[in-house]
């Protein structure tokens, strides 16, 4: 964009563009740092695996940003669910702080049910995502039997300064995964590294290009 | 001249990992289509060596574009590898009776996509 075109914006959209820019530098970088890894690494090893599906991810939220709209980034954190994960059942949740109810940003897959849990389990939903924790749910593990009652799998908690304001969960898997696992629990820590930044961006920030 | 894949995908991250897998890997020339209609028109102009295609996409499933490119003379011998994450047995009898040679499912493994694609190709990429 020209320097004459920026001068015709208003000072808060210049500062919101160059957040959804800096972020989308950021990520390209990250990126590049898992390309990388994977490329010290034999294609033969889970690791490679785990690099490459890093590297794709950064690269699509970094496409996500860019291309504009609080939507785009919620369709590509569900693109990813889909596709790096094999989950094709999660949401993308809004937490109200003040009352601890829900609101669904995205979703995909999601049945009747599933819908019903989120609003009429959500205050101690909302309790779970405060905590705060990327978390694999696990039945057999203490403190896991609630969010595994309700069918949730997976949680990764969108923090920023020290203000839980969303979550993606996520719920059943596809037929070929057994649950999720350790090659998950990073592509679950990166959404909720960049998860906060990404949603956090006003939606300006991620509109004007 | 390079051997030549067709990676066909609605999701962009998909698209992503595939490319750099046989970029880095591999010594082929990898070309791009969105969904199964533009799979279809784009495998007719660039003839190519191997496609790689997801099966649930807009506009035309890779069951549909799979049995559309048998129809062609110029694409019947073409090996196709759906890469899906319709991994139920069923999707894996549909996708063959569609004319797929092969079935890969999702999430994908590195090590499994490239040994597949070097098993009807051949060919590491010299370092």
């Amino acid at each position: 964009m020209s320097s004459k075109t920026n001068e015709l914006l208003p000072a808060s959209l210049l500062i919101d563009k160059k957040a959804a820019a800096s972020l989308a530098e950021l990520l390209d970088a990250r990126s590049r740092q898992y390309l990388d890894h994977c490329l010290k690494t034999s294609p033969a090893t889970e690791r490679h695996t785990i690099w490459s599906r890093l590297y794709a991810v950064t690269q699509r939220l970094k496409l996500a940003v860019l291309a504009g709209g609080q939507d785009s980034i919620a369709d590509a954190v569900i693109e990813i669910g889909s596709n790096m994960m094999g989950c094709e059942e999660m949401a993308v949740l809004q937490l109200d702080t003040d009352y601890g109810d829900l609101s669904i940003l995205n979703s995909v897959g999601l049945t009747a049910l599933q819908r019903h849990t989120l609003k009429s389990q959500a205050k101690k939903i909302s309790a779970e995502i405060n905590r705060g924790q990327v978390r694999i749910v696990d039945q057999r593990v203490p403190g896991d039997e609630f969010l595994a009652s309700v069918g949730i799998t997976a949680l990764v908690p969108l923090t920023q300064a020290q203000t839980t304001e969303g979550a993606i969960v996520f719920f059943s898997l596809l037929p070929q995964r057994k649950g999720f696992d350790s090659r998950d629990r990073e592509l679950l820590g990166l959404l909720a590294a960049y998860g906060p930044s990404l949603f956090g961006l006003k939606e300006s920030a991620v509109r004007v290009r | 001249m390079p051997a030549k894949i067709l990676i066909v995908d609605d999701s962009s991250t998909t698209l992503l990992m595939e490319e750099m897998l046989l970029k880095k890997y591999t010594n082929f020339e990898v070309i791009q289509a969105r969904n199964g209609q533009e799979a279809v028109e784009t495998a007719l102009i660039e003839q190519p060596n191997l496609i790689l295609m997801d099966v649930i996409m807009p506009k035309m499933d890779g069951f549909t574009a799979c049995r559309e490119m048998r129809k062609r003379q110029e694409l019947r011998e073409t090996p196709i590898i759906l890469v899906t994450s319709r991994g139920e047995p069923q999707n894996v009898e549909m996708g063959f009776e569609s004319g797929c040679n092969d079935y890969l499912t999702k999430p994908i493994e590195s090590h499994d996509l490239l040994q597949m694609v070097k098993g009807y190709l051949g060919g590491e990429k010299a370092s």
